[in-house]
């Protein structure tokens, strides 16, 4: 095991995935164990010509950090993928976009300012190339780090392809909060009313992505009070997390007597900007993708 | 925003340009923007999220300069315990922030994390880790949540600590402390030297933030701008005038971060932080200080000084979750200005009636430190009409006389392009 070469390739995205390694109980026994081959958090740090003069399958496992913003890092993603024996989608840009999946929705909006870019369309790594596995989170709480440090480095037990480090079950496994199943009959903000530490953020009406959202990371928003925002995507077996939060949301809206089903619309009308609410981190790679716009 | 903004992180390349009056140097195009786009249409109590994720590296000063701007947009004084909470917080991200620079900014293999070494290999590189994830670790319990803390709202904090946390970020305190102490006197011993050695000194005006008393701030205060002589130019709100005014602005080049500090403070509160600056004055004379290595010496003084206020911020908070969330007034504009580790970083928002972002903007420190080495650059290639070695070696110079204050890793080569008018790369130098 100890000749294994591992790289980290983070060209975009906030620095904030590079840092999460870090803070994995299980980085030093991972570094006793490989080789680094590169460490690359800028997109000036590596060259296309030092990654074309990697021999194929030189690198048994690179963590791809960061969306793929345009064709050029859509051809880089592809050179890299011929270099890497396996690739890990490590958190949530690389996973599903991520938070720069919301330039989606600013037509032309400058991802880039390299000459001759004149801004791309966000997509996640799996858009580009096969991915063998998934690291989710904004950034990967270190528990699902060390889960994936164990599973692909410190285990002898193979691992499936396209397995994803976190839980199956979801954020409200880990919440803690309990659920008294109060009709939602109004939208709330968590910075204008003060929660019950101990109620479920729906039962006081505030938006939370807990139940669509894959667990793992221990429900560390909803413990500082406030509603988890889905960054480690969907659960399995749910295509589109934003989708599936507003059904969630309009499944507990109930009225009674007149007018019930215009209040019901107007409550779901009101849910203020539900893009970046329910598809904070999915725009990029939920059904909808982004905004187009009418051609003039 | 969301992807780098500005040369956060390492220099990685110089591109110098032939042109008709001789060879001008300039650095790589910024990494995108965005913010102000990306944000139009969100909602005001994400910011601090949003904001932290410009970042991860410096992401405890923007959730900070956030929530400091929110509480501007609303209206709100947040209560003492909200901001000593954020104090606390502020601190602890310094202490993180500038060990990481000390622990990274050395030459070494690969990543430069099978290098860890501090202050001239003085400082056991598992202890120097060790400091490193408690100050993690005090960043997560008064944040919420280590890397990108979330505990930050308009008029306050979401949640409170409890009495174990309140002892465990003392205790944490304490050793980040005795840390601090044993870098700072293992930089004298061995560091010196070094600093004294590296003559490069740019006299520019500073930009910092200080206390009631005129002291260095980790945290927010009153914003002072002096010119290269240290005399104030202007202070207060006024400093704002300087964004969009006419006069002094801050788009010609001036200085943040710990030389700043240095230059526009009356020195440092807490006590140990003083003595350790007061030993920092003895050799290299009392403020202004222009020479850019001293700036690796103020980080570890500022080590102790971040550990004396985490360990201070704290005093009188009580466990809970009363009394942290003030009552808000209606949206509008606010502007949050904070002292980072890096240096002075201001965020503007403009918000609707329903608390929608209708504009954000951030003014990063990155801006003004890349503005501060062009000057450097300029300085090197002053009167040069090619590029030879001795060129290339004093262009390297100038980059890695500023790595110290500017990046988390200097362990990769420094890369410097020739192109002609046109664009096209001509030559190319590796060093390092």
């Amino acid at each position: 095991m100890s000749d294994r070469t591992i790289a980290v390739y983070a060209p975009a995205g906030c620095g904030g995935c590079s840092e999460s390694l870090l803070m994995a109980d299980r980085l030093p026994s991972l570094l006793d164990k490989v080789k680094i081959a590169f460490w690359a958090t800028e997109p000036g740090d590596l060259t296309r010509a030092e990654i074309e003069g990697l021999a194929e399958g030189e690198i048994d496992l690179l963590l791809y950090a960061g969306p793929i913003r345009d064709e050029e890092e859509v051809a880089l993603a592809k050179l890299l993928r011929r270099k890497a024996k396996r690739i890990v989608a490590y958190g949530a840009c690389a996973h599903l976009g991520g938070l720069c999946g919301l330039a989606n929705l600013t037509p032309g909006a400058r991802l880039r300012t390299l000459p001759g870019s004149d801004g791309g369309f966000v997509r996640p790594l799996a858009a580009a190339i096969d991915v063998d596995y998934l690291l989710p989170g904004c950034p990967p709480p270190a528990g699902m780090i060390d889960r994936m440090i164990e599973g692909l480095f410190l285990s002898d037990e193979a691992v499936e392809p396209g397995t994803v480090f976190a839980e199956e079950k979801g954020v409200c496994a880990e919440c803690g909060r309990r659920r008294l199943h109060r009709p939602l009959n109004e939208i709330k903000r968590f910075h204008v009313v003060k929660p019950d530490p101990d109620i479920c953020l729906l039962d006081q009406g505030i938006v939370c992505l807990g139940p669509v959202t894959r667990g793992g990371c221990g429900a560390v928003c909803l413990k500082a009070n406030r509603p988890c925002t889905g960054c480690a995507g969907p659960l399995g077996g749910i295509r589109d997390q934003g989708g599936a939060i507003l059904q969630t949301l309009a499944s507990l809206v109930r009225f009674s007597g007149e007018g019930r089903q215009a209040k019901e619309r107007e409550l779901l009308d009101a849910i203020p900007d539900p893009v970046g609410t329910a598809y904070k981190y999915t725009v990029a790679s939920s059904v909808l993708k982004g905004r187009v716009d009418d051609a003039d | 925003m969301l992807t780098r903004v500005a040369p956060v992180g390492h220099l990685a390349e110089v591109i110098l340009v032939r042109n008709e009056e001789g060879i001008a140097a300039k650095l790589p195009s910024p990494v995108s923007d965005g913010f102000s786009a990306y944000m139009r249409g969100r909602l005001a109590e994400d910011l601090p999220m949003y904001a932290e994720r410009i970042d991860a590296e410096s992401a405890v000063a923007h959730h900070l300069a956030a929530t400091l701007a929110l509480d501007s947009c609303y209206g709100v004084v947040p209560s003492a315990k909200a901001s000593s909470i954020r104090r606390g917080l502020s601190a602890a991200g310094f202490y993180h922030r500038h060990l990481s620079q000390l622990l990274f900014s050395r030459e070494g293999e690969g990543c430069g994390l099978s290098s860890l070494v501090v202050a001239g290999d003085v400082v056991e590189a598992e202890a120097a880790f060790s400091a490193l994830r408690l100050a993690r670790e005090a960043i997560s319990i008064l944040g919420g949540r280590g890397l990108t803390p979330e505990r930050g709202i308009p008029g306050g904090m979401t949640s409170g600590l409890t009495e174990v946390e309140i002892g465990r970020v003392r205790e944490i305190a304490e050793a980040l402390l005795r840390f601090a102490i044993e870098v700072e006197e293992g930089f004298r011993e061995t560091m010196v030297e070094w600093v004294m050695s590296e003559a490069l000194s740019l006299p520019l005006p500073s930009l910092a933030i200080v206390d009631e008393d005129g002291k260095s701030s980790l945290f927010t205060g009153e914003l002072r701008f002096v010119d290269p002589k240290g005399s104030l130019v202007v202070a207060g709100e006024d400093v704002l005038t300087l964004i969009d005014g006419d006069g002094p602005s801050l788009s010609d080049p001036y200085r943040v971060g710990i030389l700043a500090r240095l230059n526009a403070s009356d020195g440092i509160s807490t006590p140990k932080g003083q003595e350790a600056l007061e030993r920092l004055w003895n050799a290299l004379g009392r403020p202004p200080i222009h020479r850019i290595s001293a700036g690796y010496w103020g980080t570890v003084v500022e080590l102790i000084e971040a550990a004396e206020t985490l360990r201070d911020s704290l005093e009188g908070v009580t466990p809970g979750d009363e009394d942290l969330r003030s009552s808000l007034a209606e949206p509008g504009e606010g502007i949050g200005a904070i002292e980072s580790a890096d240096g002075t970083l201001i965020h503007r928002y403009v918000l609707d009636p329903e608390g929608i972002v209708q504009r954000a903007e951030a003014i990063l420190p990155e801006t003004a430190i890349r503005a501060e080495v062009e000057v450097g650059l300029a300085l090197a290639l002053a009167g040069a009409d090619d590029v030879d070695d001795p060129l290339i070696d004093r262009i390297e110079s100038v980059i890695r006389a500023f790595q110290p204050a500017f990046v988390p890793d200097a362990s990769f080569p420094l890369r410097v392009t020739l192109r002609d008018e046109d664009g096209t790369a001509m030559k190319e130098w590796r060093r390092g």
